[in-house]
């Protein structure tokens, strides 16, 4: 019979692993979105997305909705602070967000094909300042 | 009142009540610095009014006073007959010795009094001593160890109180002539305890300070000073203010801001306001910090991040939104605004 040898380095690998394993989670519950977004309705001529915000929450958003391009708005709820027609950009600047949810709307003139939109939401990280952009997609 | 007479050019002057004064100041733990700086006089001047070698003061410095110390002003005029000349101006005599400070004689004889114990036996001595001693002894190790109680206690409140204050002031890297900016001092603290703080801010002369958050108490000009006195009860006090740059101020040159905190009952005469300490005079907006002519979405959320909760405090969100929404801006200096691109 012999006795396996085991190397002097192996427990200290064997905690830095262990280390790892159990930080990895913490640190991604750290620097999870504070913010998320999800489309209620992306097709058609009504796109809805709804914003929540968890606490602590960033005081400023920016929502960005890319349309295609020449994409002609009816109405829009709140109203965007900026479109781009030549890129098909709306933005939407809210301020003193607190935790809840929130939804921005866009009434179309004509309907849209399924997959032609995406979203943006930009915020500061509270904790670090960070500047985070969390793409949103139908 | 009969306290209260106005000199020959009609200063307003009031007689204090020196001793009161100095026995509130320490019931409230307050140092002649703390009070010295919100008055606006030297701690000379303040040991001098205690002493009642010139306790007829100007009225304005007696409020001023009388708010240092959180009282009202009537708590501190003596009534009394005035017994000591009737002016504050400086005096060749303030460099003698009060009467209360005078030494006390000693008496003649006592040096040469002859102790009970030399005159016996040195057995005798050494018993008595040693029975006598004994209460002494006891007692003795009681009153080291309430004193080491009590100096560990002092020790541990005063580091508890040492080094707990920071302030970092937060200033845009440039600004445009006439165009408002915002600057923002933040105070904190690892004490638990609330206590008394005053905050000096001194602007470079080619500054014009304007609204303050909260309110500043006082304001000299050339070069621009800004004070406030607070009340520091959680982690951290925020104090901001607005200030525009002189429009004759040159392009491209660099001014400097400093500024200090005073804490009550703290020997540090100040602790320095570290952070960014100097704005540059330029033709992109404060609020355009990589200076490349529009406002883009990170400058955008740094602004509301770092400006936005501070409310009441009138930063030009208008226009930065108004750039931020358009391709740019350009600095006119003909009109001395900014014209935006669209």
């Amino acid at each position: 019979m012999t006795a396996k040898k085991i190397h002097p380095g192996a427990p200290g690998l064997l905690f830095l692993a262990l280390f790892l394993l159990l930080s990895l989670p913490i640190s991604l519950r750290a620097g999870e979105a504070l913010v998320s977004g999800q489309y209620l309705s992306a097709v058609g001529q009504d796109i809805k997305m709804q914003i929540t915000v968890a606490g602590p929450a960033p005081g400023t958003l920016i929502v960005i909705q890319n349309l295609p391009i020449g994409t002609v708005i009816d109405t829009a709820s709140p109203a965007f602070n900026q479109y781009d027609a030549g890129k098909g950009e709306v933005k939407w600047l809210l301020t003193h967000v607190s935790p809840g949810r929130y939804i921005v709307n866009l009434r179309l003139l004509s309907p849209l094909a399924p997959g032609g939109i995406s979203g943006e939401i930009r915020y500061k990280n509270p904790a670090n300042g960070r500047l985070i952009n969390l793409p949103v997609r139908p | 009142m009969d306290s209260e007479k106005p000199l020959a050019g009609g200063i307003p002057m009031v007689n204090i009540d020196g001793a009161r004064i100095r026995r509130i100041r320490e019931e409230k733990g307050l140092t002649q610095l703390y009070v010295a700086t919100v008055v606006g006089v030297t701690t000379d001047t303040i040991s001098r009014w205690e002493n009642r070698r010139y306790p007829n003061i100007k009225k304005e410095n007696a409020l001023k006073l009388a708010e240092a110390l959180e009282i009202q002003l009537a708590d501190i005029i003596d009534h009394g007959p005035p017994t000591t000349p009737p002016t504050e101006a400086p005096s060749l005599l303030s460099g003698e010795p009060s009467k209360q400070e005078a030494p006390e004689p000693q008496p003649a004889g006592q040096e040469q009094a002859i102790p009970l114990e030399a005159t016996a036996p040195p057995t005798a001595i050494r018993a008595n001593h040693r029975l006598a001693s004994r209460p002494v002894v006891l007692f003795g190790a009681f009153l080291l160890l309430t004193l080491s109680c009590l100096a560990l206690f002092w020790w541990s409140t005063a580091n508890d109180g040492e080094n707990q204050v920071a302030a970092v002031r937060t200033l845009p890297a440039h600004a445009t002539p006439g165009i408002t900016f915002p600057v923002v001092i933040e105070v904190t603290t690892t004490s638990s305890r609330s206590f008394s703080l005053i905050l000096k801010e001194t602007l470079p002369p080619d500054c014009i300070p304007a609204q303050g958050k909260p309110q500043f108490v006082s304001q000299a000009s050339d070069p621009p000073i800004l004070k406030w006195i607070g009340k520091i009860t959680g982690e951290h006090t925020v104090y901001c203010y607005l200030a525009k740059l002189r429009p004759e101020a040159k392009m491209d040159t660099v001014h400097q801001f400093t500024g200090g905190v005073t804490v009550r009952s703290d020997d540090n005469p100040s602790i320095p306001v570290s952070g960014t300490d100097s704005l540059q005079v330029s033709p992109f907006h404060w609020a355009d910090s990589n200076s490349d002519g529009r406002i883009d979405d990170e400058e955008l959320l740094s602004v509301y991040e770092t400006y936005g909760g501070i409310e009441g405090l009138h930063f030009g969100k208008k226009l930065i939104e108004e750039i931020w929404a358009s391709k740019g801006y350009r600095f006119n200096p003909e009109t001395r605004s900014y014209e935006i691109l669209q």
